[in-house]
């Protein structure tokens, strides 16, 4: 039996396919051997440079091929080229997207999947957002990671630049920490570079971007924005950026107003993990986690707006704050649960993926948990919607058997009852991480009929791309005219 | 005709290729300390420039061989490739002297043609 391949090497292979097969035939090996000879240590995928890197050498390959047959036959190779730039022309957006309405967010009942044509949100603000996800871990050709954010009332689809363009080296090609505020209106983007870190914060509906340093620290992760958007719980970290470590560790937690970029620190005993804002903003729910072993020593507190600790929360034994959406919208109760995974670099981004069990009191008096009907296999919270619904993740199919799509499934407080309620398709190749709901303004009715995706202006390489092969085209024709206009007044001289 | 000119990437490949036979990883490697890390060539891009100076006659297959199950090839320069790389280094080797020349020459600073009238 051949050894399993390793994920890296999988990883090579895939972006080797770009390259014609004739190509592949004489170098695929030899290039996977100093590919991976080249690696860094501990590499798990291929970089975002070394996949254009290689987007660039199997391009040229195809060219040279592509040359080779037209000057063989240059009839089929210009209809090809005529061909490519018509549909590159013509599947430019027709012209901006139509204004949303105010009212209610809602969530399409099937998300539109992964493209490489979505435009950017600094370019082409899509508004309000109902959510934000990660889509594609570099592990296919062409797929680039993309931070995408969906539009709360229309169709509109956008790469949150802001977070890919802030992604660190240890990353890998992961967009940078980022969170959606509850009310879909703003969006909070970390830093993990290990410089000295800031926080940035984009309005979704101008696409201006604030930032604030945040003194010496190494790394910034955002934890919780406060349902009107004005606060932000930061994890603030000295500690040198590292793959293994989680970002809590050794973190402070600092609260931001983003009114006036004051910063109130807090006196928290252990590192913030997660953290949820009560529906009213005035106070906060925060998952410590001991220093180098997060599970032993879990606590969970209250703080106020002041940053002092108000009270501790008592969770069943092993259990976890569900995530920033964890507090329920009438502000009663609490989600928690236990989690999915281990605590990596991304765990607070991802509220953890918590699989929720119990609602515990959120308020001063009141004692009693209240046990969550059973939830489906393999399905993590993602938000209330409404005092009696919980917002579910799970992937469809299960995970590790080529998902063709992630599903968001209401449940029931009441009658228990698990329903459907949407889908991102993946199509098996571009999976769907680190999912946000904008949570503030979800009521029980969440979807919406999807329409035509409006993905806003190509990204500019794409512009630049389609403009360079009309161009080429055109030059071409022309080229071509003039030869034969050439040949005929030679014929005529002679 | 006189040759072309070589750019930065073709001109330190063939250097690294000057002392002997190498392969992609090692020509790689000699690049970047040849730059002293200022150029660090990606795979795609060294297999680029290799397929362009094979056509040229600049450089050649030499062996192949497997280590730990991966495929090596080693490539050479080849009396063209030599050639134009000596006369591309003759070339940057002049101009660098012009330059010195010109530096040493130069008034210092708070010099007559230092100073504004």
């Amino acid at each position: 039996m051949n050894p399993r391949p390793d994920p890296l090497e999988d990883s090579y292979r895939r972006m080797l396919r770009w390259f014609p097969p004739r190509y592949r035939q004489r170098r695929e090996e030899e290039l996977l051997s100093v590919l991976l000879d080249a690696a860094a240590p501990g590499q798990r995928r291929a970089t975002a440079a070394e996949r254009l890197d290689l987007l660039r050498a199997g391009s040229r390959a195809w060219s040279q091929e592509a040359g080779t047959a037209a000057r063989r036959n240059p009839g089929p190779a210009a209809g090809i080229a005529a061909l490519a730039a018509t549909v590159l022309l013509t599947s430019l957006p027709a012209g901006p997207a139509p204004a949303a309405e105010p009212g209610t967010a809602t969530l399409p009942s099937r998300f539109a999947g992964y493209s490489l044509l979505t435009g950017d949100a600094s370019t082409d603000p899509p508004g309000r957002a109902a959510a934000l996800y990660q889509q594609g871990l570099g592990v296919e050709l062409v797929d680039f990671p993309q931070a995408v954010v969906v539009g709360a009332q229309a169709d509109e689809y956008r790469r949150l630049d802001l977070a890919e363009r802030r992604s660190s080296p240890s990353q890998q090609g992961d967009p940078a920490p980022m969170l959606l505020s509850p009310d879909g209106r703003s969006v909070a983007v970390g830093d993990l570079s290990g410089r000295p870190a800031d926080v940035a914060v984009q309005d979704l509906t101008t696409g201006e971007v604030r930032t604030w340093p945040v003194g010496d620290a190494a790394r910034t992760v955002p934890l919780a924005l406060s349902p009107d958007g004005g606060f932000l719980a930061l994890a603030v970290s000295g500690a040198p950026a590292h793959e293994e470590q989680p970002p809590g560790t050794k973190a402070a937690l600092h609260l931001l107003d983003l009114r006036t970029g004051r910063v109130t620190t807090t006196d928290l005993a252990a590192p913030p993990v997660v953290a949820a804002w009560s529906p009213d903003g005035t106070e906060l729910a925060v998952q410590q986690a001991a220093e180098g072993s997060p599970r032993p020593g879990e606590t969970t507190v209250v703080l106020g707006a002041d940053g002092r600790t108000r009270r501790h929360l008592d969770l069943p034994a092993g259990h976890r704050l569900a995530g920033p959406g964890a507090w329920s919208p009438d502000g009663r109760l609490l989600a928690t649960g236990f989690g999915t995974g281990a605590y990596d670099a991304s765990c607070p981004d991802q509220g953890c993926l918590v699989r929720p069990t119990t609602a515990v009191p959120a308020r001063p008096g009141s004692t009693d948990a209240v046990p969550l009907p059973a939830v489906p296999a393999g399905a993590t919270f993602l938000a209330w919607a409404g005092a009696d619904r919980l917002l579910l993740a799970a992937t469809d199919p299960p995970a590790g058997t080529g998902a063709e799509s992630v599903r968001i499934d209401a449940l029931s407080l009441s009658t228990q009852e698990v329903t459907p309620v949407s889908s991102i398709p993946t199509d098996g190749e571009f999976a769907v991480v680190r999912l946000h709901l904008a949570t503030a303004d979800l009521a029980p009715a969440v979807v919406r009929e999807p329409g035509e995706a409006h993905r806003g202006r190509w990204p500019l390489p794409w512009r630049l791309a389609a403009s360079a092969l009309g161009a080429l085209l055109v030059a071409a024709v022309v080229g071509r005219l003039t030869r034969r206009s050439g040949t005929r007044r030679t014929a005529a001289t002679a | 005709m006189s040759p072309k000119r070589l750019q930065e990437p073709s001109f330190l490949v063939l250097t690294a290729l000057a002392t002997g036979p190498q392969h992609g990883y090692g020509i790689l490697k000699d690049v970047e300390a040849l730059s002293g890390g200022d150029v660090v060539l990606r795979v795609g891009t060294l297999y680029g420039a290799l397929d362009r100076m094979a056509a040229e006659g600049l450089v050649e297959l030499d062996h192949e061989e497997v280590v730990d199950s991966r495929l090596r090839r080693y490539y050479r320069l080849t009396a063209l490739g030599a050639e134009q790389l000596a006369t591309e280094a003759e070339r940057r080797r002049s101009q660098a002297e012009a330059a010195q020349q010109r530096l040493r020459a130069r008034p210092t600073l708070g010099g007559a043609h230092g100073q504004f009238a």
